[in-house]
């Protein structure tokens, strides 16, 4: 008689085929279960039984020489019906469920039947362990507890089995995303490293591609005895570095560094180090993720257009100095009046010739500062004549464009005439960059107000013109290199771009701070601000 | 001292910038001129002329400003006279240089030829 089916055959059947075990190899640990079973129940036969959709298959099968037969046949089906209870067949021949089977009619001729269900943790009955004899027999009930037991043990082994595997397969995935990691950054124009915020910057992870950096492999940089990046820094960027991204690790913000190390020749190599901290949820720094490559390239094409810039500047300066000497002469009034037309004609190209000598200058002057050879001399001196020098220097440039400069100070009077610690040769080329901007964007008839405003301790120093002021989208681009409104005003009002761009140098250098304020349509203010040293005390440390 | 400039030695090597200052500093201010094109040039001149200071540009090709001034104080008439560098390297410390040399003044390049000669009188006002 064929076994009907259980209620929840096909979520029985789906978690069967997840267990992965249909069709495996034999296992030691199944065949001692089942040889086990066989002893305890004094039997010749005893198998281990999954039901499959339409087989029985044995994972473990002692003293039967078949690995499934067909699901009509099985004992087994039957015995899954009821999955809290032994299915136990005295005498086959005697039970009408099974009288006209062919394994009882025929090979191996079961006489004696009894299967405890494999009942899962979820309550799926996938098989049985069971034990088969060919004559009758009667089962003892410490026979049935024993077998109830090693079932519960056979359920055990395929938990256990199921558990493994998926262990197994994490593990293979985990190796996998590793390799491919690996893979990532081995494919990296740099080191990638985790490290810990100390003195050594002791490492937790750093990639091998640190030795074609360092000449040093991976490992040496890890344990005991490690070498540690900053004994390979170059020792006059050591505090440099460790300033930079102990402030950038205060402010929870990344850092990017730019330093020298030593190569695997020798030879010192530029660094670009980009990091950032990571923070636990609490804020506190757990360690320090980041990246370093290798920039002496970029730095080398730097220098060689820096060199380029300076070289191509300084020939170009010779030839100007005889055109704009030449034209000043003439324009001067020096060697006589000339016809009013070739006047003209003459003071524009002496304008011309003056302005490219500003560029060139202003180029210099960039080129300088980014090589780091120009001196700022501070010196504690007055403010005050320092700025009417300015308005005085600048009054003609005014003057040929209708636009008249006005001073005021706004300060206590015991403390005019402002002291201030800054290289007064500076600060003029900041005024006049200030001074010629305010007056190139004034209307004609304009005034420029030049301000000296006392504040807490310091010192403002404004000019205030009446132009058009400066447009939203320009504003973040001010103090960038080679900008001007726009290319037009370029055009119309000269320039070279860099003046503002110098001048927030210039000022920072000093130890100031430089800005604007501005409502469209409204003219803008420039201000500097830097620290007074009317006392003594006040003065920075060095005069 | 009250003896006013009148002579002055040039060395310069570029033509135009020469002949600009010349310009200037002779046929306007009506000083009493020597220029010379090189070190060596002005090595030769220098002790004929008797000069009341001697103008002197820093880059030049073979003998530079510096090492012309150390050839012309070699000679027992030149150890006193005056020298006023032209440089375009005006940043403190590189004038300090100058003057450590035994510079009297440093005049800026490019020069401005509407004030040169004022620049140089009140440099020579300083001895």
């Amino acid at each position: 008689m064929k076994a009907a089916l259980p209620g929840n055959e096909l979520t029985r059947l789906a978690h069967l085929h997840a267990l992965n075990i249909l069709d495996t190899g034999r296992e030691q640990s199944f065949d001692d279960l089942a040889q086990l079973a066989a002893m305890i129940c004094e039997v010749p036969i005893a198998l281990v039984s999954l039901i499959d959709h339409e087989r029985q298959w044995f994972k473990s099968c002692i003293g039967l020489d078949v690995t499934e037969t067909p699901r009509d046949l099985a004992f087994c089906a039957h015995a899954i019906l009821q999955p809290g209870d032994l299915l136990v067949v005295e005498d086959a021949i005697r039970d009408p469920r099974f009288s006209d089977n062919p394994l009882v009619l025929g090979e191996p001729h079961i006489r004696f039947y009894a299967g405890a269900p494999l009942v899962s943790e979820e309550g799926y009955a996938f098989g049985t362990l069971c034990v088969i004899d060919t004559t009758p027999r009667r089962f003892g009930s410490s026979q049935a507890m024993a077998l109830k037991l090693l079932a519960g043990q056979v359920i055990q082994l395929l938990e256990l089995r199921e558990a493994n595997q998926a262990l197994q397969a994490s593990q293979l995935q985990l190796q996998e995303r590793s390799e491919q990691l690996n893979t990532i950054l081995s494919n990296f124009p740099g080191a990638v490293y985790r490290c810990l915020n100390d003195a050594r910057w002791t490492m937790l992870y750093l990639s091998d591609k640190v030795e074609q950096l360092t000449g040093y492999p991976s490992t040496r940089f890890m344990g005991d005895g490690a070498l540690s990046i900053s004994d390979i820094t170059h020792p006059e960027d050591v505090p440099m570095v460790y300033q930079q991204v102990q402030e950038a690790l205060r402010q929870q913000q990344a850092f990017q560094i730019i330093y020298r190390l030593r190569d695997g020749n020798g030879d010192w190599c530029w660094i670009e180090e980009l990091g950032c901290g990571v923070f636990d949820a609490s804020g506190a720094l757990k360690y320090i993720d980041g990246f370093i490559w290798d920039i002496s390239e970029r730095k080398r094409a730097e220098q060689i257009k820096n060199d380029f810039v300076s070289a191509v500047s300084h020939e170009l300066r010779t030839p100007l100095t005889a055109i704009s000497g030449s034209l000043g002469l003439i324009v001067g009034g020096m060697l006589g009046a000339p016809p009013e037309k070739m006047q003209n004609m003459l003071v524009i190209a002496h304008k011309n010739a003056l302005r490219l000598t500003q560029l060139i200058n202003d180029l210099l002057d960039m080129e300088k500062l980014i090589a780091g050879k120009m001196g700022f001399d501070l010196e504690r001196q007055p403010l005050v004549p320092i700025i009417e020098q300015s308005l005085e220097t600048n009054k003609a440039y005014a003057d040929s464009f209708n636009v008249s400069l006005h001073l005021s100070v706004c300060a206590n009077e015991q403390d005019v005439p402002l002291m201030v610690s800054l290289d007064a040769h500076r600060l003029q080329q900041v005024m006049a960059n200030f001074i010629s901007n305010a007056v190139k964007y004034s209307p004609p008839q304009g005034r420029v107000e030049i301000q000296l405003i006392q504040l807490q301790g310091e010192v403002k120093i404004t000019v205030v013109d009446h132009g058009p002021g400066i447009s939203e989208e320009f504003r973040e681009r001010l103090f960038q290199k080679f900008t001007q409104a726009d290319s037009s005003a370029s055009r119309q009002r000269g320039g070279t771009g860099l003046g503002l761009a110098i001048s927030k140098t210039f000022v920072e250098r000093m130890h100031g701070r430089i800005g604007f304020d501005s409502i469209p349509g409204q003219g803008a203010t420039f201000y500097a601000i830097f620290p007074l040293a009317n006392r003594a005390t006040d003065l920075v440390p060095h005069h | 001292m009250t003896q006013e400039l009148s002579r002055i030695l040039y060395v310069e090597d570029d033509p135009d910038i020469q002949a600009i200052a010349m310009m200037v500093l002779e046929t306007i201010h009506g000083f009493v001129m020597e220029a010379c094109s090189s070190g060596a040039e002005a090595l030769q001149k220098a002790v004929a002329f008797k000069p009341d200071l001697i103008l002197l540009d820093v880059m030049m090709p073979g003998m530079d400003g510096p090492e012309t001034l150390k050839h012309l104080r070699a000679f027992p008439e030149m150890v006193a006279v005056p020298v006023v560098f032209m440089t375009a390297k005006v940043q403190p410390q590189e004038v300090q240089g100058y003057l450590n040399l035994g510079a009297l003044g440093v005049i800026a390049k490019p020069f401005d030829p509407m004030t040169l000669a004022q620049q140089l009188v009140s440099i020579w006002e300083k001895r």
